[in-house]
């Protein structure tokens, strides 16, 4: 029986009120971690800690006060919605599991969720069915606030909507951040989307964090070799700047047979002899600059 | 390329969102329209529902009851309506020659031409209770006495083939039914749990449901009849065959019912609601069951027609209901001789028809339901 | 706008499909031409009619309940919407050639990957087996495929989804087509994978001397390969013209719109420009131009009239402030003009 290290070894921090991205590949373990720090699946070894509380050995009654504090946004909208419930059934059961409304307060605190996410209240008799894509997810966002939570995992919330909506989501979720001071796990594959959003982001590979820092400094000084060819291979809208390419070989590993020492050593133009054999560990190499490579 | 505007420029204000146009459309409405397009589904659905109302009044449609006998008409055949007099004249309501018989050891039957009996309808008759309860003795239609009518012949003890006919659909159509939603229950339930805990619970219950799937169902059933004593009265033998076929029933529901539930667990709504922190009965309850409902609407509409057959078959080998009660399986066993089929060809297709048409009309039904049920159609899929 | 060298020509082509809620008009009445050696790239989000499009030109379509009711399309001198569908499957995989999104469901799973390269190798080339197998080889190596031989026996599931893709792109190329049609190739690819993709069909395009038509809704992917840019939307082009014009010199509200609402690397904070509203619902457009609910510079002609497509110098755009914005005199996002330095 083979084990899969979907996350192998993640160390970061979320502080208050602000965004942290999450970036990386398929396979890369980033939605694995978001759904670690709520529970939905049981981290293997290792500790998470909300507000100085150690949130892994957890009773379930002391969880379920947990899943008022920390809320997930999925990136899906079509499979993210009961199709037979309500709109307005999805929003009040929230509330009613927490004894945080009834009747016509509960349904006063719906119409709120819904103005707040830029719906009109009627939507709360619907069915998801009825709603587009950008709509649902902003019905995911309403539901995932009406804990009125602290943080927020974001699990490529946009990745499945058009251009044109995504914009419109990315604005909403910032506008929301901003005015109730949540903090966000913001987990994508676009980097560009995570830069904008972010102010601190964390590029993982296989399983492992390999670079953290301020977002604007990732971006203008990467200073990990996959972080590097990350950046070079976004296609640019501007067809002036086609630019010098760092070409990756060969296709993402399989996380079930990660390959040993350092994991990006078979892809990395700046291997050496023993990037095959030790793994390397990440590093604060300057002021909140993290990387995790021998020779960065 | 002009450049980014600043921010705040002239682009217009996002449009206040508006109420949806059209009202909302629960699923059932949709799956209203949608059924409506299939006509073999809306006939199957019409003729059950007239069945069914028909058996519930059953004492009042049935001219006589189940068990009188009329010496005077053994194997009579049906009689024939007439709407034209003698004379040329057509009438508002129908008419029959009486008839006498001609030759006993035949049973031939002869029309007496020149007499009229006209149909009566509200008559009196026989006295009954209208849902087991209402004293009443008016019945849908009739003759003078002493007279009688046989729209769909006799059988062998004289006894009205419609009036059993009717009679017999109590038991039929309702132990299906009842059977049905028994059994229903249970594969639900039992179908939910395994798949949703998975582990040992799920195991125990996969394999105890194999090992019912795997004996033939026919075996089965007349297997477990016999565990009640042969000779029990009417009604509880009518409370063991449901049991039986209950037992029997739940197993295949249940192993779907446990597919269903191990892909939908995986659903990111079902995940929300463990993210919001719902306990795990009430997610199975709200979320995951009500989501099996289509399929197993359909399932249960489809297996409807094996357990009636099932009484059937139990009526006609004679472990099901017990003479003189009627059932429209052991109606078929009065057809069962080569005589009886040549000569009286009346005794088969009466109940068997009746059943035919049952069994195909909730075909189309369950395969109406089917595809107005079918959430790619329904609920939409993706855009683009 | 069309050239007398064009590979392929499409003229005013319309597909529409019936259904219960009413016709939806996917494409209604777009022309666009491919030049030999050119890629040109359908751009739009979804429900925009490009994958329908793209369907169309290989009359791909299913029947019911789809029907290509008007329209020309010349290649090598035959209208393809007269053809029989004999004579069309002879242009299918041989001189017209498509690779689609996912590559799981568009390779057939109980079928080795040289087996179906080798199907279209024998079907319209007549080799035999051992032959077609040589081929297919060649044609893994030439996808950049790492040890072909032991490769061309192995089934789908075995390849990652780079891998699988390039087997598609290699099952296109075995006849030798001179146009590919590329229907969203990278999306469901990762961004380093999505690299590698593009640089191959750029590669093998200059090689094989093939043209390309690529649709996508990626405006980035459209910047790197681009030589002309079709921007569709609700079922008509908006916008149509070579791919610098289409960035720096964009003359339609919505492209202009797409091109605002992306952030960019570099650019932190803010908020994002955005194109209130939604797509319209196909089966019933706005009256007039169907993007002029959600246009910035809208005006009251553009509410009832549809406007025809202006043309100056093979910039072609569907908008009647068009003459206003080449101008200069009009920003299509709604800004202010600034004066260009």
């Amino acid at each position: 029986m083979g084990q899969v290290r979907a996350v192998d070894g993640v160390s970061f921090e979320v502080r208050s009120g602000e965004v942290l991205g999450l970036v990386g590949e398929s396979g890369c373990g980033k939605t694995t971690t978001g759904r670690c720090i709520l529970r939905l699946i049981e981290p293997t070894a290792g500790s998470v800690t909300f507000r100085g509380q150690e949130i892994t050995t957890l009773a379930k009654r002391e969880l379920r006060a947990l899943r008022r504090e920390v809320q997930i946004i999925f990136q899906d909208p079509y499979s993210s919605l009961n199709p037979r419930l309500t709109v307005g059934s999805m929003l009040t059961e929230a509330l009613t599991i927490h004894r945080l409304a009834r009747g016509q307060a509960a349904r006063d605190r719906v119409a709120e969720l819904l103005t707040l996410v830029g719906l009109h209240p009627d939507h709360a008799r619907r069915y998801p069915h009825e709603f587009s894509g950008g709509q649902r997810q902003r019905i995911g966002v309403a539901r995932a606030l009406a804990v009125s939570p602290k943080l927020i995992v974001a699990d490529e919330p946009v990745s499945a909507l058009d251009v044109s909506i995504q914009a419109q989501i990315i604005n909403l979720l910032r506008d929301l951040q901003r005015k109730m001071g949540l903090s966000y796990l913001f987990i994508a594959h676009d980097l560009s989307v995570v830069e904008f959003i972010s102010d601190r982001v964390a590029v993982m590979y296989l399983g492992k964090v390999v670079e953290l820092a301020p977002s604007a400094e990732l971006y203008s000084q990467p200073r990990h070799p996959y972080t590097q060819s990350l950046l070079s291979a976004i296609p640019v809208p501007d067809p002036d700047a086609r630019k010098e390419r760092i070409v990756l070989t060969g296709d993402v590993p399989s996380p079930a047979r990660p390959p040993s020492g350092c994991h990006f050593h078979p892809r990395c133009f700046m291997a050496r002899e023993n990037c095959r054999s030790d793994a390397p560990i990440l590093r604060e190499l300057s002021p909140g600059h993290w990387v995790s490579c021998h020779y960065a | 390329m002009t450049e980014h505007a600043a921010p705040g420029a002239a682009a217009p204000p996002p449009a206040a969102p508006e109420p949806l146009a059209r009202p909302p459309q629960s699923p059932w409405t949709l799956f209203w329209r949608q059924f409506r397009k299939s006509q073999l589904a809306m006939a199957g659905g019409a003729l059950l529902a007239a069945f069914y109302a028909v058996m519930v009044v059953a004492p009042f449609v049935a001219p006589y009851s189940f068990e009188e006998m009329d010496r005077q008409r053994f194997f009579h055949p049906p009689q024939r309506l007439h709407w034209v007099e003698p004379g040329g004249r057509w009438r508002l309501t129908p008419y029959v020659h009486p008839t006498r018989l001609e030759d006993p050891a035949e049973f031939r039957y002869v029309e007496d031409r020149g007499r009229v009996l006209p149909l009566r309808f509200f008559v009196r008759g026989a006295a009954y209770r209208l849902f087991g309860v209402i004293p009443w003795d008016r019945h849908l239609f009739g003759v003078e006495a002493p007279e009688r009518v046989n729209l769909l012949g006799t059988d062998s003890f004289g006894r009205d083939e419609l009036s059993r006919l009717v009679y017999g659909a109590q038991i039929s159509l309702t132990v299906g039914l009842v059977g049905m939603t028994i059994s229903f229950t249970i594969g639900l339930l039992l179908g939910g749990v395994a798949g949703y805990f998975g582990g040992i619970v799920d195991t125990l219950l996969m394999r105890f449901s194999e090992l019912l799937l795997s004996i033939p169902g026919l075996y089965l059933i007349i297997a477990l009849r016999g565990v009640f004593p042969m000779d029990l009265p009417s009604q509880q033998v009518y409370l063991a065959i449901i049991v039986i076929l209950s037992f029997i029933g739940w197993a295949g529901l249940a192993r779907i019912v446990r597919g269903m539930v191990l892909s939908l667990r995986k659903q990111e709504y079902v995940l929300a609601a463990e993210a919001l922190g719902m306990g795990r009965m009430r997610i199975i309850a709200r979320h995951i069951l009500p989501n099996t409902m289509s399929f197993v609407i359909v399932a249960a509409t489809l297996t409807i027609p094996a357990y009636i057959l099932g009484e059937v078959v139990l009526s006609f080998l004679g472990a099901g209901v017990q003479e003189p009660s009627p059932s429209w399986g052991n109606m078929l066993q009065q057809a069962r001789t080569l005589r009886a089929l040549t000569s009286f060809p009346w005794l088969l297709f009466t109940p068997g028809l009746a059943i035919f048409l049952t069994v195909l009309a909730f075909n189309f039904l369950g395969d109406g339901l089917r595809d107005a049920l079918d959430p790619r159609k329904v609920l939409g899929g993706r855009e683009g | 706008m069309a050239a007398v060298g064009d590979l392929l020509r499409v003229e005013d082509l319309r597909t529409y499909f019936y259904t219960d809620d009413g016709v939806v008009r996917a494409v209604d009445g777009i022309s666009f031409s491919v030049a030999p050696r050119e890629t040109l790239c359908i751009v739009g989000e979804s429900g925009c009619g490009k994958s329908v499009a793209s369907l169309s030109i290989l009359r791909l379509i299913p029947q019911p309940p789809g029907r290509i009711v008007s329209g020309r399309i010349w290649f090598k001198g035959r209208n393809l919407l007269a053809l029989g569908e004999r004579e069309m499957r002879a242009v299918r995989g041989k001189d017209i050639s498509m690779i689609f999104q996912e590559p799981m469901t568009s390779l057939n799973p109980v079928f080795t990957c040289g087996d179906q390269i080798m199907e279209a190798l024998v079907l319209h080339e007549g080799l035999d087996r051992k032959q077609a197998r040589r081929r297919a080889v060649e044609l893994l190596a030439l996808v950049g495929i790492p040890s072909p031989e032991q490769r061309v026996d192995e089934y789908p599931h075995q390849l990652s989804g780079g891998m699988r893709q390039r087997v598609m792109i290699a099952m296109a190329l075995a006849c030798h087509p001179s146009i590919l049609i590329a229907d969203e190739p990278t999306t469901a690819l990762d961004v380093t994978v999505q690299a590698q993709i593009l640089d191959l069909i750029r590669r093998l395009q200059e090689e094989l001397g093939m043209a390309v038509i690529l649709i996508t809704h990626d405006l980035g992917v459209v910047a790197e390969v681009a030589d002309r840019v079709a921007v569709m939307y609700a079922g008509q082009i908006v916008e149509y013209c070579a791919v610098r014009d289409a960035f720096k010199q964009t003359r339609h509200p919505y492209t202009a719109g797409l091109l605002a609402s992306l952030p960019r690397l570099g650019e932190r904070g803010g908020r994002l420009r955005v194109i209130p509203g939604t797509v319209p619902n196909p089966a019933t457009f706005p009256a007039g131009c169907r993007f002029h609910p959600r246009c910035p510079v809208v005006q009251d002609r553009c509410r009832t009239e549809e406007q025809h497509l202006v043309d100056s110098t093979g910039h072609v755009v569907r908008c009647w402030r068009a003459p206003e914005i080449a101008r200069g005199a009009l920003d299509p996002a709604g800004g202010e003009v600034t004066r260009r330095g």
